[in-house]
C-alpha cells in the first residue's frame, strides 16, 4: 500500500462489533477518543492474522479513516521504481499494480477504495 | 457575582436523551426511554405472541433475528421490553436491562460513513458507556416491520393468540432503576 494513504500504524486494541450488512465492515475500534470502523481486510483476503499483539494501520479512506488490523510484524517501506509497477488484476480488492519482490509478485492495495459500494 | 446578588453567567442547557439501557445477544442496546411504555418478565410476557396491556397492543419484534445476534437462553433476568413510536407498538425481548442513563447528546456519535448499508438506518448512534460502546437504535426501525405487518390480514395476528395481561401493570411491570 502507498504511505500516503497510510495515516499511522499503532497498537491494535479491541474492537466492538456492530451489526452490519456493508461486506467486511462490522466493528469499530477506539483510537484516542475517535471512533474508527474497521474493515477486515484478512476477512478479505480469507486469511488469518498472524502474531499474539496485531497492529492497527490506519487507512485514509474518502469516508473518514479507516483500522485495519495487520499482523503484528512491523511494516517495511520499500521505494519502488514506478516503471517496475505492473497492472494487477484478478484481485479480490482494488489494487494500484503489483511489483516483483524476489519471487513474489506482491499487489498494492487501493486503501482508499476499500469498502467503497460506489466512489465516495 | 453581581452587584445585585445575581449570577453574571447563564446556565448552559445541555440538550440531553434518556436511554433504556440493555444486552440482547452480547451487545450492549440502548432505547430512548421516551419511547418505553413498560418492562415485563418473561412469565408476564409470554414467550411468544401480542401483549396486551391496557388495551394497547404489543407485537413481537424479533430484534436478534433482525440484528443478526446470538440468542442467549432465557434466564432470570430476562425481559420484554414494551415499546410504542410514531404510533406502532411493539415487543422486543431482551437479556437483561442494565438501566437508564440520561446521557448529553453530543456524546452520541454517529456511526461511521463506512458502513454505508442499510444499517444507516437501524442505529441512531453509538454512545460509550461505562467504557462499553452501547449502539442506539432508531426507534422507527425497530418498530417498522410492524406497521408492515400491520397491513397483512388484521385477524392473522389475533388468531396466534394474544397474551391479556390483566394484572394490574404497575404490579407486572418490573421498574427500571436509574444507573
Amino acid at each position: 500500500m502507498k504511505t500516503d494513504e497510510v495515516a499511522g500504524i499503532s497498537q491494535w486494541k479491541d474492537s466492538a462489533a456492530i451489526p452490519s450488512q456493508t461486506p467486511f465492515v462490522s466493528s469499530v475500534i477506539r483510537n484516542n477518543e475517535t471512533l474508527l470502523p474497521v474493515f477486515d481486510l484478512a476477512g478479505l483476503l480469507r486469511v488469518s492474522i498472524r502474531g499474539a499483539d496485531p497492529l492497527c494501520l490506519t487507512a485514509k479512506h474518502p469516508r473518514g479513516p479507516m483500522a485495519i488490523c495487520i499482523d503484528g510484524e512491523m511494516p517495511v517501506l520499500q521505494t519502488l521504481d514506478p516503471a517496475s509497477i505492473r497492472p494487477c488484476q484478478g484481485e479480490v480488492f482494488d489494487s494500484l499494480g503489483s511489483f516483483a519482490s524476489g519471487l513474489e509478485e506482491v499487489p498494492i492495495i487501493a486503501l482508499s477504495r476499500l469498502g467503497s459500494a460506489d466512489p465516495a | 457575582m453581581g452587584l445585585r446578588g445575581q449570577s453574571n453567567g447563564s446556565t448552559a442547557i445541555v440538550p440531553t436523551v434518556r436511554l433504556l439501557v440493555a444486552t440482547l445477544g452480547s451487545r450492549t442496546l440502548a432505547f430512548e426511554a421516551d419511547s418505553v411504555d413498560g418492562l415485563l418478565t418473561v412469565e408476564v410476557g409470554g414467550r411468544a405472541g401480542v401483549v396486551i396491556v391496557q388495551d394497547v397492543a404489543y407485537r413481537p419484534v424479533d430484534l436478534a433475528r433482525r440484528l443478526s445476534l446470538q440468542t442467549e437462553e432465557d434466564g432470570p433476568d430476562r425481559r420484554v421490553l414494551l415499546l410504542s413510536h410514531g404510533g406502532l407498538h411493539g415487543s422486543v425481548r431482551v437479556a437483561q436491562v442494565q438501566g437508564l442513563r440520561e446521557v448529553g447528546l453530543s456524546q452520541l456519535v454517529p456511526i461511521p460513513r463506512q458502513f454505508h448499508g442499510e444499517e444507516q438506518q437501524w442505529y441512531r448512534g453509538l454512545i460509550a458507556l461505562d467504557g462499553d460502546l452501547a449502539l442506539v437504535l432508531d426507534m422507527s426501525w425497530v418498530l417498522h416491520e410492524i406497521g408492515e405487518r400491520r397491513a397483512e390480514s388484521p385477524l392473522a395476528w389475533y388468531e396466534r393468540g394474544p397474551r391479556v395481561i390483566n394484572d394490574d401493570p404497575d404490579q407486572a411491570i418490573d421498574s427500571a432503576r436509574e444507573c
